[in-house]
């Protein structure tokens, strides 16, 4: 029989606190759709993806309605795509784009990510083919999401790919200036990129994932804000020890979900189940933020001294919780930081606590990096690399995942406001110190080399 | 071995259980099951029991009779037939219906009519009544049935016609599968 507490106690996650399961990622291999042949491929590629996930948001529905949990988002992570159409040139990648547009609307997904190229120790013929293909790829397409990885703490930093990347940006924001620069929010630069990850827009499948896996991403800031809102009613000065106790128990409950359905919903498509991706995604309404949860434990906003320590608790005690409760995790797993999609952060910004060097050290302790960042359209794109780089140093030091989503939104300057509709928020333009020239930095090209992995400090 | 159901009502206060099972082992009845609980102030038993042939069951509601009427307690003694052989086992899920508002007494009766109507077994029926809060008068609650749910039950109708009970009351109702609640709160 089951008790008052937790039939209430889960009443009130659903219906006050916004608990769901953010999405149900598809992680399909289409390495076996290879061809020389760009109509070949295409067709094989959209005749794989309808096979595997024509009935994936219908099930993902029925799970959702069983639990009476709503599932937000059900996507495709497919394999990278630089090195499963490396033969054809830029035109024929946009090609490739629209063919795997055309997939997702016919499977009636959100996204499809995977458009993308791994390049931390150079580019091959098809990742530079790619990769010069994304502006129009993001521009013509409405659900193909691109990343590519130009670091990790095994190999270093590819600084010829973080200055194209920096080039990649600013002609993809134009590409899509009669949006406000949206396709920029289909684009990721990383470091250490996950292979696993649900959460777009980096997700894609890895070349050591299986040929079809389902990964769960959850959410659930708000439940946290919740639950340390009542361990605060108790006791107005709780512990530290107290409050990361809160976060890991509620941590623990959000993964239970988000590891239920996933797995039912491989067992309904006969697939395997990957992994939960244990991290706190907010959204751009009040009550699921994670910036509020900085206000709760008394700090007047996030981005205040404090901010760094606060995250750094929220994010470790995120993993310990989750850790326990799901069989396998992966992807991102900690605090998301996204500046237009979560209303705390987004008002940080607005009310000045929070500038984007503060948001950069944030960062470290982060599970992503700069995300949803709108800048000054007139941002040059030197300095969008010199910020991809300080981001990328961050990662490949600290053995973490770390990625930019940065917007340049053509003409608009520090303190517009951008709104991007949805999930995707609205966010004011922040300040970014371009009047010191990143030109002659960026210009140097080259390799970072990869760090020492011993006389840490 | 032949199994009796003996149900205890009355004020609750110590000592009720030592009373009954006293009386209980006296006649060599072996409790294997037990369920009681208390509302109002008021204590219900029941205790599953088993005992062998030669005991007569008058002799038994007799005595119980005597010993617990001076207490204030009734009690009521019934022998459990064993599960017919032909009765056909239902492969069911368990599953909860949640409903939240203002208390009203057709409540009940709307919502297990639609059970009933779906064949679902109710296996309990909980209500909590929340604190009041401004703005919204009368007594809050929530009513939870936790279900025995044919698996070939059209779910999306029962949903519906669920819904559609819920309401008719101007209550929120909602129907979830039960390993949601354990899976977030029991490890």
């Amino acid at each position: 029989m089951l008790t008052d507490r937790e039939v209430i106690s889960t009443l009130e996650m659903l219906k006050n606190e916004h608990l769901n399961v953010r999405s149900i990622t598809l992680g399909l291999s289409l390495m076996d759709c290879v061809s020389d042949d760009l109509n070949r491929l295409t067709a094989k590629i959209i005749k794989k993806i309808i096979t595997h996930a024509e009935d994936l948001v219908k099930v993902c529905d029925r799970v959702g309605s069983k639990y009476g949990i709503p599932v937000v988002n059900k996507r495709l992570a497919v394999s990278p795509m630089s090195a499963l159409a490396s033969s054809f040139n830029s035109d024929q990648m946009v090609k490739v784009a629209l063919a795997l547009d055309r997939a997702g609307e016919a499977v009636g997904v959100d996204f499809v990510g995977g458009f993308g190229a791994l390049v931390e120790k150079g580019f091959s013929k098809g990742d530079m083919a790619l990769i010069q293909a994304i502006p129009q790829a993001l521009a013509e397409t409405k659900r193909v999401c691109s990343s590519v990885n130009v670091a990790s703490s095994r190999d270093g930093i590819n600084m010829d790919a973080v200055a194209l990347m920096g080039e990649i940006i600013k002609r993809t924001a134009e590409a899509t200036c009669d949006i406000e620069a949206l396709g920029c929010a289909k684009l990721v630069t990383f470091a250490n990129i996950p292979p696993d990850m649900p959460f777009m827009a980096g997700a894609y499948q890895g070349l050591g994932e299986p040929d079809a896996v389902i990964n769960v991403g959850v959410s659930g800031p708000g439940v946290v804000k919740k639950a340390l809102d009542r361990v605060m009613a108790q006791d107005p000065r709780p512990k530290f020890d107290q409050i990361s106790e809160t976060i890991k128990r509620t941590a623990y409950k959000v993964t239970r979900v988000g590891e239920l359905l996933g797995r039912e919903v491989a067992a309904a498509l006969n697939l395997p189940f990957g992994v939960v991706d244990l991290s706190l995604a907010p959204t751009p309404q009040v009550g699921d933020s994670v910036g509020e949860i900085f206000q709760t434990l008394g700090l007047k906003a996030i981005g205040t001294p404090g901010s760094t320590a606060i995250l750094a608790l929220l994010n470790d005690a995120i993993k310990k919780g989750g850790a326990f409760a799901s069989g396998h995790v992966g992807g991102l797993s900690g605090a998301f930081i996204p500046v237009s999609e979560d209303l705390g952060i987004g008002q940080a910004v607005v009310d000045g606590y929070l500038n984007l060097e503060k948001l950069e050290a944030l960062t470290a302790v982060c599970s992503v990096g700069l995300d949803m960042v709108a800048v000054p359209g007139d941002t040059t794109a030197a300095t969008l690399s010199a910020l991809i780089a300080d981001e990328m140093a961050i990662g490949m030091i600290n053995h973490k995942t770390t990625a930019v989503r940065v917007i340049p939104v053509p003409g608009k300057k520090a303190g517009d406001k951008v709104h991007f509709g949805g999930l995707l928020g609205w966010a004011e333009i922040m300040v970014v110190a371009d009047y010191i020239e990143a030109a002659a930095f960026i210009g140097l090209g080259g390799r970072i080399p990869a760090p020492i992995h011993s006389l840490k400090n | 071995m032949r199994n009796v159901l003996v149900t205890i009502l009355g004020r609750d206060r110590p000592g009720i259980i030592h009373q009954v099972s006293r009386v209980l082992a006296d006649f060599k009845l072996n409790v294997i099951e037990v369920s009681q609980t208390t509302l109002l102030g008021e204590f219900a038993g029941l205790f599953s029991c088993t005992l062998s042939s030669e005991i007569n069951l008058i002799d038994l509601t007799q005595l119980l009779d005597q010993k617990l009427e001076s207490s204030g307690l009734t009690q009521l003694v019934r022998e459990v037939g064993a599960v017919p052989e032909d009765q056909v086992e239902v492969t069911t899920e368990s599953y909860v219906v949640t409903v939240r508002g203002q208390g009203r007494p057709e409540l009940i009766p709307e919502i297990s009519g639609v059970l009933s109507s779906f064949e679902v077994n109710i296996d309990t029926l909980r209500a909590i009544s929340l604190p009041t809060v401004p703005y919204h008068p009368g007594q809050r609650i929530v009513m939870f049935f936790e279900l025995s749910v044919p698996r070939e039950t059209n779910q999306a109708a029962l949903r519906e016609a669920l819904k559609l009970a819920a309401k008719g009351l101007g209550m929120e109702m909602s129907l979830q599968h039960r390993n949601i609640f354990e899976a977030i709160h029991r490890l």
